[in-house]
């Protein structure tokens, strides 16, 4: 499905990102851990066809993922929605400029609102919002596009602790319901093993990636956070982490 | 307390304020209100409404004549640095130059008809709108403007959908605040080579030595002033609702 091919970026001179290789496969979640400032939101621009590649290429069923390409959607830390539209017309604005005729967008932006939980906020503005509705939001504005490719940039950091957790099990619930391939960049491990099917540990200047298949990732009870596996995992991948970065 | 109780309010204390100044001065250089009231009265809301539609056109053609072109430069500017570069030293230049100072050579250069008022207000309004709409541009966050690339947007559609929302509340506080000026500016442009506009009434009034009317005319000014305050506050009401609805 989405496949880098000896990918490089950065910006100008700086090259941000070592040549990387690697290919995620439908209803598969990566987890990309690392330290602030490592490149992971390059990395993540880069395969939203929003930077360009400097080197090698990124596939996404075999073509090239372009600016704009609306196989691909992303969902960002904050500053997502508009605050000029309502949540309605936020969660629409995607199949909006896809030229999608009104009553179809609607239906379809009310449907991804209720799949989040917030199809009641409809017809709010978002700084009436608190910041964990807000980011439903930014997904259903991202989950109507029906997107083959889902990235999220931190997606939960700004969040308080019970608010996070409670995203994080809708975004596993409802990553289970279409089998749509998505990255997902955080500075949290407790967070990667909990989502990632696969985990990334992204460090190093230029960055490379050093890929793991998360211990857990199969084990469907583990996914608690209180049980003994999903701590043990998360202690594991916190070692692994520890050796790479600090040599 | 509502929006009509608090303007009556409001006018009822300035009325309250006029009349006793008026009574502590007890000159024939300030009627009190109801000598300006019944003035107005007699002189009928033809003369008056004529001069103030004269005014209220001019503020209306200035205002297009000034938007027109310093929204999109504002923009420009704002996204594009090397742009910003360029036209801001010439912006910081000609703001402070008292635009009024310049009706002599807007008289030469575009002649004395209604073109010359209209063009020293939108000078006025130009620079002011400009600064106001590169500042907003330039503080956009730039995740929103990740978020429309990602969702497909055209540099097009970003204009529209994100770019234009996001200035507009700027754009209308620079208008808001553009009018007081504009109509002070305006005043003056009025009193030289014209039959109708506020300022001429009021001026010809005060060389006719005829206070009621000047104060007559300077009320109905103060009522224009509202209007274009009322009409800029429903057009934010209405273009920009997510202003007002900040409550959870």
């Amino acid at each position: 499905m989405l496949r880098l091919e000896n990918c490089t970026a950065g910006y100008a001179a700086r090259p941000v990102l070592a040549p990387t290789t690697f290919a995620l496969e439908r209803g598969e979640t990566l987890a990309v851990v690392g330290p602030s400032g490592c490149g992971k939101t390059t990395l993540l621009y880069t395969a939203a066809g929003l930077i360009s590649p400097q080197g090698g290429e990124i596939l996404l069923d075999g073509s090239s993922v372009k600016r704009g390409d609306r196989r691909v959607g992303l969902v960002l830390q904050q500053y997502g929605l508009f605050p000029w539209f309502t949540v309605l017309d936020n969660a629409a604005l995607g199949l909006r400029l896809a030229g999608i005729a009104r009553a179809e967008r609607i239906a379809a932006a009310r449907a991804a609102l209720a799949a989040v939980g917030v199809e009641a906020l409809a017809d709010r503005f978002p700084a009436t919002l608190s910041g964990g509705e807000q980011q439903r939001v930014a997904i259903a504005r991202t989950w109507a596009l029906r997107p083959q490719l889902l990235l999220m940039d931190e997606p939960f950091s700004a969040l308080d602790a019970l608010t996070r957790e409670s995203l994080q099990d809708m975004l596993r619930v409802l990553l289970q319901t279409r089998e749509t391939a998505s990255i997902l960049v955080t500075h949290s491990i407790d967070e990667a093993v909990l989502l990632g099917s696969r985990i990334a540990l992204m460090y190093g200047s230029p960055a490379r990636l050093d890929f793991f298949v998360n211990p857990i990732a199969e084990n469907e009870m583990a996914h608690r956070r209180t049980s003994s596996d999903y701590r043990d995992a998360v202690i594991r991948v916190r070692n692994l982490f520890e050796e790479r970065v600090n040599g | 307390m509502g929006r009509a109780a608090s303007l009556a309010a409001a006018a009822l204390a300035v009325t309250a304020a006029w009349w006793l100044l008026a009574l502590l001065l007890a000159s024939p250089v300030l009627p009190a209100p109801n000598v300006v009231l019944t003035r107005l009265v007699t002189l009928g809301p033809g003369v008056l409404l004529r001069h103030a539609a004269a005014s209220l056109l001019r503020v209306a053609g200035a205002l297009l004549l000034a938007a027109a072109p310093a929204v999109p430069l504002g923009m420009m500017m704002g996204r594009l640095p090397r742009f910003d570069r360029v036209l801001a030293p010439v912006t910081y230049l000609l703001y402070p130059v008292p635009k009024i100072a310049l009706l002599p050579i807007v008289f030469l250069l575009v002649g004395i008809g209604d073109l010359a008022r209209v063009t020293i207000v939108a000078l006025v309004l130009f620079f002011q709108i400009l600064v106001a709409v590169r500042d907003a541009t330039r503080s956009i966050p730039a995740p929103y403007l990740t978020s429309i690339a990602s969702l497909g947007g055209t540099r097009l559609q970003a204009l529209r959908f994100v770019l234009f929302p996001a200035i507009l509340p700027e754009l209308l506080t620079a208008v808001r605040i553009g009018t007081g000026t504009a109509l002070a500016v305006l005043f003056f442009a009025e009193t030289f080579f014209t039959n109708y506009g506020l300022g001429t009434f009021i001026v010809e009034s005060w060389m006719r030595v005829s206070y009621a009317d000047m104060l007559a005319g300077i009320v109905v000014m103060g009522l224009l002033g509202l209007f274009l305050f009322g009409l800029i506050d429903l057009t934010e009401r209405r273009l920009c609702p997510w202003k007002h609805r900040r409550h959870r």
